[in-house]
């Protein structure tokens, strides 16, 4: 099969003979067993690439959409309460440090539940992170990059990066043409108190 | 002030960013149907391998499926729950099979072995399993520029920018690396 040949194997599976050369190119297929073969063989490729290709992107899908174990303070207790009454002053440590994560990981916790009651559109919701951020920056409609930034917002209080969060949400709160100051101002005053 | 609504997903909007491979999509069935297959299959005999398995070669038959026009769109049909069955079928095939038949009663009065339309799709994990081995076996030069041609959709000019060759020498270089995965792909096709 030389390189022209092949050129019009692909273009008649791509749809793009035009009419009469499709007609032609089929009413050969009937005659030429090679051309057959060769037409067989490519589409075969082009279907096993392209199931490749969703396959490799089911994956990434999984990865991004996999939820991390969350460590819950009722483990870290366990493992306290195994320490015994010879380590008391470790113990009253760990228990300021328990206090401080406890107060650290409810305060995570109740960020990411107000940015779920939030995150009410799932295009964005779904979105990387690294997409959103392409949003703000490069969208054509200033609705479209005010939303991005609400929710670049929004992914940083689900994930506890507290400051970051506030930050933006501190800046759109105080642009009276943002169209989430509103709901920047309330979350900041539920969240970041 | 008007705080404004944001718009609920449409159907229509998640099929064409489906057919367009946009992430935000492929997130979104994932997140939207994992975990409930999950819970199908764990109560239909399976284990949460199964599972994911199952869930896999239901959402590759689907989108393939939707990539080469033989799912058809209907607006009033939701998306997620056609996928849903698309999997469901899967893990029902899989149950019926010799090697699960004694594990458990079918759960539907389905049978996925007639199912000629699910049969064709499975069928099709052979040809892929093909490609997959043929293009192992390709240079790694051959297989990078194959894989961004065929797979991420590059044009030649963008190919030929990321390796930084002609766009002459990325064509003849495309159309050699194909002729070599046509070859070993035919030496792994069962002879008749």
């Amino acid at each position: 099969m030389n390189h022209e040949q092949f050129d019009r194997v692909e273009a008649y599976l791509q749809n793009a003979l035009s009419g009469p050369e499709r007609l032609a190119f089929e009413s050969e297929l009937k005659e030429n067993t090679e051309l057959r073969t060769e037409v067989e063989v490519q589409q075969k490729i082009r279907l096993g690439l392209r199931a490749l290709a969703i396959e490799k992107r089911i994956l990434d899908a999984r990865k991004r959409t996999q939820i991390t174990p969350k460590t819950t303070i009722v483990r870290t207790l366990g493992k306290v309460q195994n320490w015994g009454l010879a380590a008391s002053v470790a113990v009253m440590l760990g228990a300021g440090w328990l206090a401080w994560q406890y107060n650290q990981e409810s305060g995570s916790s109740q960020l990411r539940e107000l940015a779920e009651q939030e995150m009410t559109d799932v295009r964005y919701k779904s979105m990387p992170f690294d997409s959103l951020q392409n949003i703000t920056k490069n969208a054509n409609s200033e609705d479209a990059r005010q939303k991005a930034e609400w929710y670049v917002a929004l992914a940083y209080m689900h994930e506890g990066k507290k400051k970051e969060a506030k930050g933006l949400l501190i800046g759109i709160a105080k642009n009276p043409d943002h169209a989430y100051q509103k709901r920047a101002e309330k979350l900041l005053k539920e969240g970041f108190k | 002030m008007t705080t404004r609504k944001t718009s609920p997903l449409s159907q229509s909007e998640l099929y064409e960013a489906l057919k367009k491979r946009q992430g935000w999509a492929y997130d979104y069935l994932y997140g939207e149907l994992s975990h409930s297959f999950r819970y199908w299959v764990e109560r239909n005999s399976g284990t949460e391998m199964d599972a994911e398995d199952a869930f896999h070669k239901g959402l590759l038959n689907f989108l393939l499926n939707l990539e080469t026009g033989k799912y058809e769109f209907r607006e009033n049909t939701k998306i997620t729950t056609v996928v849903f069955d698309y999997c469901k079928k899967v893990w029902l095939n899989e149950l019926a099979s010799s090697r699960l038949k004694k594990r458990a009663i079918m759960p539907d009065a389905y049978d996925p072995v007639n199912d000629v339309d699910l049969q064709k799709d499975l069928e099709r994990a052979e040809t892929i399993a093909q490609v997959r081995a043929a293009l192992d076996q390709l240079k790694a030069d051959c297989r990078r520029l194959i894989e961004m041609f065929y797979c991420d959709e590059l044009s030649l000019k963008e190919i030929a920018k990321k390796l930084g060759m002609k766009e002459s020498s990325t064509k003849q270089k495309r159309y050699d690396c194909t002729e070599k995965l046509k070859q070993l792909v035919l030496k792994q096709a069962p002879r008749n």
